[in-house]
């Protein structure tokens, strides 16, 4: 359950303060935060009572060659095509493209263990629980590189062209990469 | 109570699609405007604009905006301001994602409006927008409907309207 309401003793003594913690939007499911390497965590079992879900990621991966991308995977489903498209710059240009992989969708570029940086990204996923939609994913955020086009910004739209309800998201690096301790992928749900 | 970030209505399309989504009465006790849209067009195609007016009145609106289309990225402008949605010949019940920011909404002056937007669709050609609008009308608003460019809204498509509460 969320915090609904904070209030702290005001400097005066008599007086109470009300604090900005209302929140009768957004509540925690689960958190992951990394404490050894792993090459892929999952949330299962998703509650089906909220509207709409929100992850947002903060990772890193032990690519050597550059910036990195994470696979956003839906129910264990890894025989479905998924699809995404993407906006993205990397200071030198914008450019809008797509792809398709069995093992999910893109979302977005991290950082990776030989340079120290890290990327972060907040991915919407609308109606999750609707069974009359194909499932859609809006993910913002990149990774800056310290000049080097390894660094990107990144908008990212994602399909899972099935329409039964998430309730296992799952998200993993190449085959051949690792997450980072301290990768942070936290999931929330959006009430309706 | 103060409610930081609270829902205060929605709109879930129902069978036959709808001409208009509109939320009527809007309190006007909060400080910005948010509105989660998960939408799909029922005969437009393609990018199928969908556009958004305040107070029922047509005009004032203007944007600038940043459009992928799959075939290249521009910036344009136009005098009206919204979101995309999915349009109908896209890949079947697959529904575009969008969130629209409006600041200040009650305030005695012009509105400033931002939305992010993509419709999906399983082929290379996919729309993703980036809007910054304004709406001249010093009116507080008190109404928001939704229409697409042409034909109605189809069905299950949802509009999510939240207030959000600055502490001062």
């Amino acid at each position: 359950m969320s915090i609904s309401k904070l209030t702290t003793n005001g400097v005066n003594g008599s007086k109470y303060n009300t604090v900005s913690a209302d929140n009768y939007y957004m509540e925690p499911i689960a958190t992951t935060l990394l404490t050894s390497t792993t090459g892929t965590i999952t949330f299962s079992n998703i509650p089906q009572t909220y509207k709409h879900l929100q992850l947002r990621v903060f990772a890193q991966t032990n690519y050597s060659v550059g910036s990195d991308f994470l696979y956003f995977n839906i129910n264990n489903d890894s025989a479905t095509t998924y699809r995404h498209h993407q906006m993205f710059s990397n200071g030198s240009g914008i450019t809008h493209s797509t792809a398709t992989d069995t093992a999910g969708f893109y979302i977005n570029r991290f950082g990776n263990t030989s340079t120290g940086y890290w990327g972060n990204c907040v991915v919407d996923i609308f109606d999750y629980t609707n069974a009359n939609k194909t499932k859609t994913v809006r993910s913002f955020g990149g990774v800056d590189w310290n000049g080097s086009v390894e660094g990107a910004i990144y908008y990212m739209s994602g399909l899972y062209p099935q329409t039964s309800p998430i309730t296992t998201i799952k998200i993993s690096s190449d085959s051949s990469r690792v997450l980072s301790i301290n990768s942070r992928f936290s999931l929330y749900g959006l009430k309706g | 109570m103060a409610f930081t970030y609270s829902k205060l209505a929605e709109s879930t399309v129902g069978s036959g699609g709808s001409a208009t989504v509109t939320f009527n009465n809007i309190p006007q006790n909060y400080t910005d405007l948010v509105i989660k849209i998960s939408a799909r067009a029922a005969s437009d195609t393609q990018s199928a604009p969908t556009m958004m007016t305040f107070n029922g009145i047509t005009s004032g609106y203007t944007m600038r905006r940043i459009l992928g289309t799959g075939g290249g990225i521009v910036s344009q402008t136009a005098t009206q301001t919204g979101i995309l949605t999915t349009g109908s010949d896209f890949t079947a019940s697959t529904f575009g994602s969008g969130e629209v920011y409006i600041s200040n909404y009650s305030s005695a002056s012009a509105k400033s409006i931002s939305s992010d937007s993509t419709n999906e669709n399983n082929a290379t050609g996919c729309y993703i927008v980036f809007v910054a609008g304004a709406w001249s009308n010093t009116s507080p608003i008190t109404s928001i409907t939704f229409t697409q460019e042409v034909g109605n809204t189809a069905q299950h498509s949802t509009f999510i309207l939240y207030g959000i509460r600055a502490e001062v």
